[in-house]
């Protein structure tokens, strides 16, 4: 037994592909009784490393794999490593087979039972039998034949139709009846006795017989030329044989299908004694009626599905009908009941729609209707297609625009097949989807009614409709149209305002103006109107106005409708001066560059600030028009703080090169001033000093594209004249893993920007900072010398500092060996002292080396704690050979 | 310690790992690999004979070369019948981890510029015997010193920060990882971490919930086209594998995402996914943390009256603990308000953390300075010395190290015993299963260390030779006493000697078992008449010596060419 990684993936394919699992173990560890033990351990290991490949995998074939696997991890729990001995296969195998035998026996018992009368069975019918007892085909197969039945293979079938057109087999039945004869044997060997006939004609007792052109000629001889009803009728039915067979026909299928055609009606064991009696040998007979035996039963299946596919499409009454028809058994009376339920339900369910189709309620009568409609098509279609849709909701609608816009909701039931139908009409809701004056139709939940009257009520109805339904009762709103004016406009010269608008003719304007911010000051004046439009003089210079336009109805009574307002302010300027104060700076907040733009105001124009991307063109001082400004650049808008004369504007803008320029809006037109270039650069990110000895190394993350950066750096608490700064590239700071700043004896500030160039000039973007905290220890020097001549064990230490450096304990150890000592732990303690140094004066200290120390050996100097850091001597000093 | 090596943790994820190191400011830092990211896909691409891919181009191959690539590997650790092979060489689940971590540990040496001999690995804390035996093998095939083994929830207490009181902090840590679930009561006092109870799934996780987005695009994509020949398509499922996992990602920021895709034969689709929608279709997954939850809470109060309250804290652990629905679920069931702080690198920072404590046992050790053992659960903290070496070297400040120090207290998370046969009549004719059972010695949720009660067992046959011992640890979330309850962790177990004694059938031999700090257990026989201790061999290990190196020595070639 050798893994076959094809076939496997083959099994498992087509599981995959059925949608079925391979349930059988030996099938799933492809295992072929019997074998060995390291077979078996060898097999099961090579299957669990095919599923192990391929069951992470997402397609069907994984699942499946997957599946297997799973499977496999229950039965390793339960079984643990019995499931690669033979001993448990066997033992399992064994066990199926006691469990089979004993399921063989019953199902022997059944078979016998039901169709000992038969003395056959179809193999398919067995099959049908075994699968209810959780046998297999085989089993179930030779369970029949231990029942002594004749198992017929699916091989053998019986003619659906016969080999010869209908009519000239219809024809040929009726004259072998006219002829007295009763089967086409008989015809042509009379006499002859029994005979098989399924897989062909074989005369039991006179083998040599066929059903040929010879045997015909025979029996036309044998006829003579008496004319008679019967001979006549004999000599017919030979010629039809004779042209069949001329055709090519077997006639041994046109005699089998005779016979089935007369037992064809007969329950099976009569329809196999009838064929004994008609000649047909034991077996045959049988067999024969076994087939028929299957067919019947696979019609009477048939037509049990098709009952309850009749129901499962909601044909009640045609599944009742073909219900009726069934023959007794238990899929008839099962059906039967369960059309009768059926029908309780559906009469409950139309009786509830009933119900609420009479309370208006038409969204509870669809659901029932749809319900009932499930059970029978028929009995509901009719009823759903008379119940009106349900009404759409929540109606309303608003007379404060321009036009009336009416809004609802979609109803109960309502999908995208329903079209709404708007109509409006005066003094009364409208009736119908066709009453009253159109507004709107179509799939959408709200329309606007341009034509609504103003100044009275109007009704508007809402009604779904849809087709092969009747359209729903409306839903409706009242509502009295009051148009605002629109396109309402102010335009300013020096000292003067014009205002125009549009409103609705039967309108009468009212304009009133006040001087903005006059809230709660004195009441807003009405200004004369002309017409569409107000003209206004000698307004005071920058003092903005704001101006407020009502349209007044006279409504149905007389009374004064009025419309919500519709402002505008307008500032009446005078000569706008072209502004030189622009200023720019930057700052970073949360991550994020701001850019506040600062200018001094020196007119009563309003000065706004143009951002373009590149410079503008026109020259300091140009009067351009509003049109011009908004196509040459963008606005910046934001809240402006005032001080005095000083205005200030802060905004965010995105990275890159900007130019801001103030722009002057008077009452002759809009001034340009002078442009200020900007770059907006984003800062550097994720910034990181890491101090070392005497340095620190600034790391940081590069903003998009730059290349650039300025590091700057000053001890903590000097001025900002101290700063020290250098710029390096990119390509610098790769190479050389970062920028340095030095340490010194007092904490470091490090300023890093972001740099880019542009026209010749550096921008730098917002400094990112941080603080190093680590201060540089001061470096202390120290040598080991001999004590000098004749001293012998003894050594000189030296110690010296370029700067004061007091309160650091150091301690001196030796070590016996080769290898240099790293920790102040290892050796032996020669020497400590706490030193206190002053600059350029070295401090000595003698030592004794312990005679246990012998060559080769070092020594070496130690911080134990303090402010000082050692710097080893030449190793010359330190190691002795 | 040497001065050239670095202090590194090691999260070993089932579908992301993460490496970690203590900087030379002190902090934990996490490296980043040749994509630029934190985080590593836990995936292996087994190119050609000599070429691995271990992270982000192993996961994409999965779409053109399924059965050459890996993932999830995590979820068979302790699974000892699991191997794959390729090209001729068969890898377990430790050796294919093994691989993962070589790579992990060549970007460390390529950010830190130093070499990465040891480290701390992290297991999930429900992780039972062999799946922690196998991590620890993975890290030896990897060439490294695994120098801790730390639960997850642990790790990532320390690097929340969660500073613990004289009288202790009790916290929990939720831990929903991309292929486990772990949920965690500790304790935090200033000197020691308990684990007081631990709970766990170690087959639930992110990749379940991505799994389950990713049938619904399935399902969606074949209704849209109208054809389901892409059930068979691998390539197509993996990408929309990949798609499910972004759409995943995408929802923890958005209330919802569009999906448009295009297929192989140019059909394209446009699927919606909500929140709302993602949340009802994994709702059963979220349910099965929380009662996992509930019930470890159950347990932990039982064991500790009055524990419950005396919660302060729910830490979230985990990339996957990001889906807002996890925190609102949470929020709802219990009273405390989750807290979510870079869960995907928690787990390894806390474990270089962790490491840092560790390495200053070693320093002490290699000095000579180790103290003796403590009695009962906590060890004696280590000496100053030790402290101020690694400060020295680390550039943490020695408070920060000593507090590194702190003992860790684990628990076992799941039952372990010996198997032992049942007297009944008929035993000979009787199945495995009704012949033997699992005397459970130490219990779930047992604190460790912790030594059980002297077992007597008796021999069954007249002048019995030797006997045969097999160390069983609990399966599944509920312990029991049947076969089927657990599983056998140890390589043939055996008590040798016996014969010199003669002893007649049923005589007792006392059976003494412990488990350790770490979980390691330890067993001594002793034959009581005479007191002699027997000979023991009984070892519990994933993968026997030969296989650990013959696996060491694959994947050794592999680095070099990684």
């Amino acid at each position: 037994m050798q893994f076959d990684k094809e076939a496997y993936k083959a099994t498992l394919t087509r599981h995959s592909k059925a949608g079925t699992n391979p349930e059988d173990l030996l099938e799933r560890y492809a295992i072929t009784l019997p074998t060995t033990n390291e077979q078996i351990a060898a097999q099961v290991k090579a299957v669990r490393a095919f599923w192990n490949q391929h069951a992470n995998g997402n397609a069907r074939f994984a699942k499946t794999a997957k599946w297997c696997k799973d499977r496999d991890g229950e039965l390793k729990a339960r079984l643990g490593g019995q499931l690669e001995t033979i001993a448990w296969w066997q033992q399992r195998a064994a066990a199926e087979a006691k469990q089979a035998e004993a399921a063989v026996q019953r199902l022997t018992v059944s078979l016998r039972e039901d169709y000992a009368s038969l003395g056959a069975v179809t193999a398919r019918n067995a099959a049908a039998y075994g699968s209810l007892q959780g046998l297999s085909a085989e089993h179930a197969i030779s369970a029949a034949r231990q029942a002594g039945l004749i198992v017929v293979d699916e091989k053998v079938q019986l003619p659906e139709q016969p080999p010869i057109n209908t009519v000239q087999f219809n024809n040929l039945t009726q004259k072998l009846r006219e002829a007295q004869v009763k089967t086409i044997p008989e015809l042509l060997h009379p006499g002859s006795g029994t005979f098989k006939i399924v897989e062909r004609y074989a005369c039991t007792g006179k083998p040599a017989l066929r059903l040929d052109k010879e045997a015909i000629s025979e029996q036309k001889e044998a006829t003579g030329k008496a004319i008679n009803p019967v001979t006549t009728a004999k000599g017919e039915a030979l010629a039809t044989l004779s042209n069949a067979l001329g055709g090519g026909v077997n006639l041994d299928a046109v005699a089998l299908c005779h016979l089935v055609d007369l037992v064809k009606n007969a329950p099976p064991p009569a329809a196999k004694r009838e064929l004994a009696g008609l000649g047909v040998e034991a077996t045959d007979a049988a067999i024969i009626a076994a087939l028929l035996d299957g067919r019947q039963k696979a019609t009477q299946v048939n037509l049990a599905d098709q009952v309850r596919k009749l129901l499962a499409d909601g044909q009640l009454k045609e599944a009742e009908g073909q219900a009726a028809a069934l023959p007794d058994g238990d899929d008839k009376s099962d059906l039967v009941k369960l059309i009768a339920a059926s029908k309780q339900e559906l009469g409950a369910l139309l009786a509830k729609a009933e119900a609420a189709r009479q309370a208006s309620d038409e969204a509870e009568a669809e659901k029932y209707l749809q319900a009932a409609r499930r059970i029978s098509l028929s009995d509901a279609e009719d009823l759903l297609r008379q119940l009106p849709l349900a009404p759409p909701g929540a109606v309303s609608a608003t007379g404060d625009a321009e036009s009336v816009k009416v809004f609802w909701q979609r109803g109960p039931g309502h999908d995208e097949s329903v079209v709404y139908v708007v109509a409006r009409t005066e003094g009364r809701a409208p009736a119908a989807p066709g009453d009253g004056t159109p507004v709107y139709r179509g799939a959408e939940v709200e329309c606007a009614d341009s034509a609504a009257p103003a100044g009275r009520p109007v009704q508007y109805g809402v009604f779904a409709t849809t087709e092969g339904r009747t359209p729903s009762r409306a839903g409706s709103v009242t509502v009295t149209a009051k148009p605002p004016v629109w396109n309402l406009r102010a335009e300013t010269g020096i000292g003067t305002v014009s205002l125009h608008w549009q409103a609705k003719p039967e309108a009468r304007v009212m304009v009133t103006r006040s001087p903005s911010g006059a809230a709660g000051g004195a009441p807003p004046v009405e200004v004369p109107v002309s017409g569409s439009s107000v003209q206004l003089a000698d307004l005071p210079d920058g003092v903005t106005q704001l101006f407020a336009a009502v349209a007044v109805y006279r409504g149905a009574e007389g009374e004064e409708l009025r419309s919500l307002p519709r402002t505008v302010t307008a500032t009446p300027r005078g000569e706008a001066k072209p502004n030189d104060t622009l200023r720019i700076t930057t700052s970073l907040a949360a991550g994020q560059t701001r850019v506040r733009a600062s200018w001094k105001q020196i007119d009563s124009s309003e000065v706004r600030i143009l951002q373009t991307v590149s410079d503008q063109p026109w020259p300091y001082g140009t009067v351009i028009s509003p049109e011009e400004v908004r196509r040459g650049g963008t606005m910046l808008s934001g809240h402006v703080e005032v001080s005095g004369a000083e205005r200030t504007l802060e905004v965010e803008l995105p990275g890159g090169m900007h130019y801001l320029t103030p722009v002057s809006v008077g009452g002759t037109g809009i001034a340009v001033g002078r442009s200020r270039p900007t770059a907006i650069i984003d800062p550097v990110t994720n910034l990181i000093p890491t101090p070392f000895a005497d340095h620190a190394s600034i790391a940081w993350h590069w903003p998009g594209t730059v290349q650039l950066a300025e590091v700057s750096w000053r001890a903590q608490g000097d001025s900002d004249d101290d700063w020290e700064s250098y710029v390096l590239s990119r390509a610098e700071y790769e190479s050389k893993g970062g920028a340095q700043v030095p340490l010194g004896q007092r904490p470091v500030e490090i300023e890093v920007r972001a740099v880019i160039t542009a026209n010749g000039k550096r921008y730098p973007s917002a400094p990112v900072k941080d603080t190093v905290i680590k201060v540089m220890k001061t470096a202390i020097r120290y040598r080991v010398a001999g004590g000098g001549p004749f001293s012998g064990r003894a050594k000189k230490l030296t110690f010296t500092a370029d700067e004061p450096c007091g309160g650091t304990a150091v301690r001196l150890i030796a070590v016996p060996g080769t290898i240099k000592p790293t920790r102040p732990t290892e050796g032996v303690t020669v020497f400590e002292t706490t030193l206190s140094l002053t600059p350029g004066v070295p401090a000595e200290y003698r030592a004794e080396l312990p005679k246990t120390i012998k060559k080769p050996y070092w020594v070496r100097c130690f911080v134990m704690s303090g402010p000082g850091r050692l710097v080893d001597p030449p190793v010359g000093d330190m190691k002795e050979d | 310690m040497s001065e050239q090596q670095g202090i590194y943790g090691i999260d070993l994820g089932t579908t992301y790992s993460v490496v970690a190191y203590i900087d030379e400011t002190g902090r934990p830092a996490v490296v980043r690999n040749t994509d630029g990211e934190d985080t590593t896909p836990s995936v292996v691409y087994f190119e050609t004979a000599d070429n691995t891919v271990v992270g982000k181009t192993a996961k994409e191959a999965a779409g053109f070369r399924p059965d050459d690539v890996v993932s999830l590997i995590k979820r068979e650790m302790g699974n000892k019948d699991y191997s794959r092979s390729f090209y001729g060489q068969e890898l377990s689940p430790s050796g294919i981890s093994g691989i993962i971590l070589a790579a992990l540990a060549k970007s460390a040496e390529e950010e830190t510029h130093r070499p990465v001999k040891q480290a701390v690995i992290t297991v999930p804390a429900y992780f039972g015997l062999l799946e922690k035996d196998a991590t620890k093998k993975a890290g030896e095939i990897a060439g490294l010193e695994v120098i801790g083994i730390v639960p997850e929830p642990v790790a990532a207490a320390l690097a929340y920060g969660v500073t613990g009181s004289g009288d202790g902090t009790t916290f929990l840590v939720y831990d929903l990882g991309g292929g486990t679930f772990d949920i965690t009561l500790i304790k935090m006092t200033d000197t020691s971490v308990e684990v007081l109870a631990v709970d766990g799934d170690h087959k639930l996780g992110g990749a379940d919930w991505d799994a389950r987005l990713f049938d619904y695009l399935k399902d969606q994509t074949v209704e849209q086209t109208g054809d389901d020949s892409i059930n068979d398509d691998e390539a197509t499922l993996q990408e929309l594998r990949r798609l499910a996992e972004e759409t995943k990602k995408a929802l923890t920021k958005a209330e919802s995402k569009k999906v448009n895709h295009r297929l192989a034969g140019g059909m394209a689709t446009s699927i919606s996914v909500t929140r709302e929608q993602f949340a009802e279709m994994t709702s059963d997954l979220l349910e099965a943390t929380v009662t996992i939850t509930s019930r470890m809470l159950d347990k932990a109060e039982e064991r500790f009256p009055g524990v419950l309250g005396q919660i302060t804290d729910l830490l979230l652990v985990g990339g996957s603990s990001k889906m807002p629905a996890v925190a609102e679920r949470l929020r709802k069931e219990y009273s405390w308000e989750p807290k979510l702080a870079d869960p995907d690198l928690a787990v390894a920072k806390g474990a270089a953390l962790y490491a840092a404590g560790q390495t200053v046992r070693l320093v002490e050790a290699e000095a000579g300075d180790a103290p003796a053992e403590g009695t009962g659960r906590t060890r004696s903290l280590p000496g100053p010395a030790a402290i101020a070496a690694v400060a020295a070297d680390t550039g943490l400040d020695p408070k920060q190290v000593e507090k590194l120090t702190k003992t860790i207290v684990n628990v076992l998370p799941k039952a372990v015993g010996i198997k032992l046969a049942d007297d009944k009549p008929d035993w000979d004719s009787l199945s495995d299963e009704e012949r033997f059972y699992v005397e459970h010695m130490v219990h779930a949720q047992t604190q460790l260390p912790y030594q059980a009660e002297k077992f007597t067992a008796g021999t069954m046959r007249a002048n019995q030779q030797t006997i045969e011992i097999e160390i069983w640890e609990q399966a599944g979330a509920v312990p029991g006493t049947a076969l089927s309850a657990n599983h056998r962790v140890d390589n043939a177990g055996l008590i040798e000697g016996l014969g010199s004694f003669r002893l007649p059938a049923g005589s007792p031999i006392d059976i003494t078992f412990d488990v350790d700090a770490e979980g390691t257990v330890n067993l001594l026989a002793v034959e009581p008449t005479s007191g002699k201790e027997l000979k023991m061999s009984v070892k519990i290990a994933i993968m026997s010596d030969e296989q650990v190196a013959q696996e060491k020595a694959i994947v050794s070639a592999l680095r070099k060419g990684m």
